[in-house]
């Protein structure tokens, strides 16, 4: 069972990588062995990352991971104590962050008070004629839908609309790169849709090249071409959303990405398992421990007869109420990851 | 309220009242004397302090805050002291230390008066840039950073603009401290409308002229007051919630000497060299025999400068609280009332002291001051000026510490079952504390270094350092100032190292 999965996984991950060797130009952002260490200590670890013109990749880990320190290093503003950082062919670290042609979005928009809608856009035009820069910013204005707007001072406008406003600002230079660290953490859940949609579509009408920040796993499986996930400095795995979220490289991915209960394979590994690839059957020496709606259906935590729980969120026998002897049975093929050092 | 306010600012339309009845001669033959001149004066010594201040401040600030380099936390302290320096004694220090390259006659010149202002004003700009470089957003700069600025530009494109409405509030202290003042003017012989409505009422003795004059100075405050809000404009803040300023660059070894050389010569100039040279004359006033004055010895000026800061600091906190409170559960209405009765910050100090005279002397003549309790010359009528002038600072410190507590945090208390009373006095007072404690340091040491309320009003009997440093200026007696100048160095450092401890505790300068 375990083979089938892990080939599927394979052959996915070959037809991604096919796109990649077909493409005849280099990456757009190339990462190269990026260590940086604050006081001795590593937070950034070895990674190396590419990306593709266009494309957009998701960097996703827990606080403190090191992402943060990550885009600040491609951005310039911090350096890098090994390692390089090559952008649309050039190697740029050792080149302060004006001249390196990396846009910037923050969660705070970080706009310029000062400064109304249309400057802050036309902030990074300096080296064109007066009226290629106003086109240049009505074309924006346009395209993040504030026309209306550009007259107002940045602490006049809405969370969203200051979100926009900052996006046009870091893509009217026509940067190498964006990078977006949380750019919707500051939005609350409802906006923070809408705008993630209206955003993606906005980086590729403009055939931006970005990297995104978050540690939302649900804003990273919803936005990026790739989406790489970060743990304590390093890059754990680099792939499609849906591939990292069905074959995780480890226990961590797995169950960062959602809700995993893990049951020990023959091998000394185990076998990962999402609440709809887990039943629970009436009847048998496990135990529910508790009931938790979660409005498209129920989940039960269930004290197996080994000691370990899990969570089952397939219930064919009807409702079961805490206290109640079960069974668990997988519902479908489950994924596989081999012992892993020090676990 | 209505109380409060009435008394808060009655000496001021006092003084606007008499435009009702201008003495028209007077003002003729004024304008054909002395008044061109001494507005000439007045704006080229406000302008020019004005940019001094502007860029010591703002460049001091900046390289503390951008930068880092050994003692840098030290040299960010010690940087405010000359907050405690005022500029009658600076002024007499250099006054005498450049008569010899520059001349008796030359060195009494409007730009060294304005040199010697600016070194010891530059702290207010360099308290509000400080703040305003400390809490600006860090990612404001690298974004501009990765538009193509490289970090000079930042600063002068981002950083700069971002914190001009602090900086306003910060040049608009200085300038009206610098209308106010009458000491350092005097030494330089620079003739400004300050000096001109001491001149009028001493020297002329003219009570209703100095009233007129002194309209001007409330006129050119109001004057400041609005370019400030203009100066503020509709641009403002972006939100900067939940970001991190931008981490100091470490200097180079050259660099970091280069701080530190900029850092010490304005300290040499502000504070070490003049406290050498009055150490100096204090000795050859102590050889002399001469460290008294008629009227008593160091310790009785000591004690009543004391005494009368104490006082006035502490009614001005009380004051400031009592408004505050009010203010805040009456709303809109009442901030406006607010507002209006702390105006006295932005009026003079010889202004606030001819209204409270003219007032006071007019009520006591209609028998309406019950037992001659603030009769002119009394303690009370003192303390109540300096109310007048400096309850803004306990107004304004306060407010703007509890306008920062969540309103989650009062309607916690409220629900919890707490009165308004036991909400201020267990909920936000003790939660502005800083704001609070900052704004009385200030309060403190403007009141010991004050000149012109306390020579106006003081009770017989009742003389100040600051009122000895006067008087021995005033006849040249260099070295018997010295003592005194000292003296107030010394009381006035307390306050400005409570108000370090309360701005690193978390409190705000306010203006």
């Amino acid at each position: 069972m375990t083979a089938v999965v892990n080939e599927a996984a394979h052959e996915l991950t070959a037809l991604h990588r096919g796109r990649d060797a077909d493409a005849i130009a280099a990456p757009m952002l190339r990462v190269e062995g990026v260590v940086r260490r604050f006081a001795g200590r590593p937070v950034v670890d070895g990674v190396s990352l590419d990306i593709d013109a266009g494309e957009q990749v998701v960097l996703v880990g827990p606080s403190g991971c090191g992402k943060s320190t990550l885009l600040r290093t491609i951005a310039g503003l911090d350096r890098a104590d090994e390692g390089r950082i090559v952008l649309d062919g050039r190697d740029v670290s050792a080149i302060p962050a004006e001249r390196r042609r990396v846009g910037l979005v923050f969660q705070d928009h970080a706009l310029f008070g000062h400064l109304r809608v249309a400057d802050n856009i036309a902030f990074g035009l300096k080296d064109l004629s007066r009226r290629e820069r106003s086109a240049r910013v009505a074309e924006l204005l346009d395209l993040v839908q504030l026309s209306k707007l550009a007259r107002r001072y940045p602490h006049e406008l809405s969370g969203g609309e200051q979100q926009r406003v900052a996006l046009a600002r870091a893509l009217a230079p026509r940067p190498a790169v964006v990078l977006l660290d949380e750019p919707f953490a500051s939005l609350d859940e409802r906006l923070r849709d809408e705008l993630r949609g209206d955003v993606t579509a906005v980086l590729r009408d403009e055939h931006a090249t970005a990297l995104f920040v978050t540690h939302d796993r649900t804003e990273a499986l919803a936005v990026g071409d790739r989406l790489a996930v970060m743990r304590d400095g390093r890059l754990i795995q680099v792939d499609r959303p849906q591939v990292v979220f069905d074959h995780p490289a480890d226990r961590f991915t797995a169950d960062f990405m959602a809700t995993t209960s893990f049951l020990p394979a023959e091998d000394g590994g185990v076998y990962a398992a999402r609440p709809h690839q887990l039943a629970v059957e009436r009847g048998g020496a496990d135990r529910v421990i508790s009931r938790t709606y979660l409005g498209g259906g129920q989940q039960y935590l269930v004290r197996r007869s080994d000691g370990t729980e899990v969570v089952a969120g397939v219930a064919p026998d009807g409702p079961l109420e805490s206290g109640d002897p079960c069974t668990i049975r997988t519902v479908a093929t489950l994924h596989h990851l081999p012992p892993e050092r020090g676990s | 309220m209505v109380v409060l306010c009435t008394v808060l600012a009655a000496p001021l339309v006092v003084v606007l009242w008499s435009l009702v009845d201008p003495a028209g001669d007077v003002w003729r033959q004024m304008w054909e004397t002395r008044l061109p001149g001494m507005i000439r004066d007045t704006l080229t010594l406000v302008a020019a302090v004005l940019t001094g201040t502007l860029v010591l401040g703002t460049g001091l600030a900046w390289l503390v805050t951008a930068y880092d380099f050994p003692l840098r936390r030290v040299v960010g302290w010690v940087l405010v002291a000359p907050l405690a320096m005022p500029g009658y004694v600076l002024g007499m220090v250099w006054l005498n230390t450049l008569s010899d390259p520059l001349g008796a006659r030359g060195v009494r010149s409007i730009w060294v008066c304005a040199a010697v202002l600016t070194f010891t004003l530059y702290p207010y700009v360099y308290l509000f840039a400080r703040a305003a470089f400390r809490e600006q957003s860090g990612h404001a700069v690298a974004a501009a950073r990765s538009l193509g600025c490289s970090p000079a530009r930042a600063f002068w494109r981002v950083t700069l603009p971002t914190a001009r409405p602090s900086l306003a509030a910060g040049a608009a202290l200085v300038a009206m401290e610098v209308l106010t003042d009458i000491g350092t003017v005097r030494m330089f012989n620079v003739s400004t409308i300050a000096d001109g409505v001491i001149r009028v009422w001493f020297d002329n003795g003219d009570r209703d002229a100095a009233t007129e004059i002194a309209v001007l100075l409330v006129g050119a405050a109001v004057l400041l007051i609005t370019a400030e809000r203009l100066l503020r404009g509709r641009a403002r803040y972006a939100s900067t919630t939940g970001s991190l300023p931008t981490p100091p660059q470490r200097l180079s070894p050259l660099g970091s000497a280069g701080a530190l050389l900029a850092a010490a010569t304005v300290i040499t100039v502000a504070i070490a060299l003049p406290v050498r040279r009055l150490v100096l004359w204090a000795q050859e006033a102590e050889r002399n025999d001469q460290t008294a004055t008629v009227a008593g010895d160091l310790g009785y000026h000591l004690g009543n400068t004391l005494r009368i800061a104490g006082a006035a600091t502490a009614t001005c906190i009380v004051a400031g609280i009592a408004l505050t409170m009010v203010v805040r559960r009456r709303g809109r209405p009442g901030r406006v009332l607010g507002r209006l009765c702390t105006i006295g910050y932005a009026v003079p100090g010889p202004v606030v002291a001819i209204g409270t005279v003219v007032l006071l002397t007019t009520l006591e003549r209609h028998g309406l001051l019950p037992g001659g309790m603030l009769t002119v010359g009394t303690f009370a009528a003192l303390i109540y000026a300096l109310t007048v002038r400096f309850v803004a600072a306990g107004y304004q410190g306060t407010d703007s510490s509890m306008a920062k507590i969540p309103p989650q945090v009062v309607a916690s208390a409220r629900t919890l079952g707490a009165r308004p009373w036991r909400v201020a006095t267990r909920v936000e007072l003790p939660l502005a504390r800083a704001g609070v404690l900052a704004a009385a340091a200030l309060i403190a040491v403007d009141t010991v270094k004050e000149l012109p309320i306390t020579l106006l009003l003081r009770p017989f009997g009742r003389d100040t350092l600051s009122v000895w440093v006067w008087q021995a200026t005033s006849q040249s007696l260099w070295s018997q100032a010295a003592l005194p100048s000292l003296a107030i160095l010394a009381v006035g450092m307390v306050p400005v190292a409570v108000l370090l401890y309360a701005l690193e505790r978390g409190a705000e300068v306010v203006s």
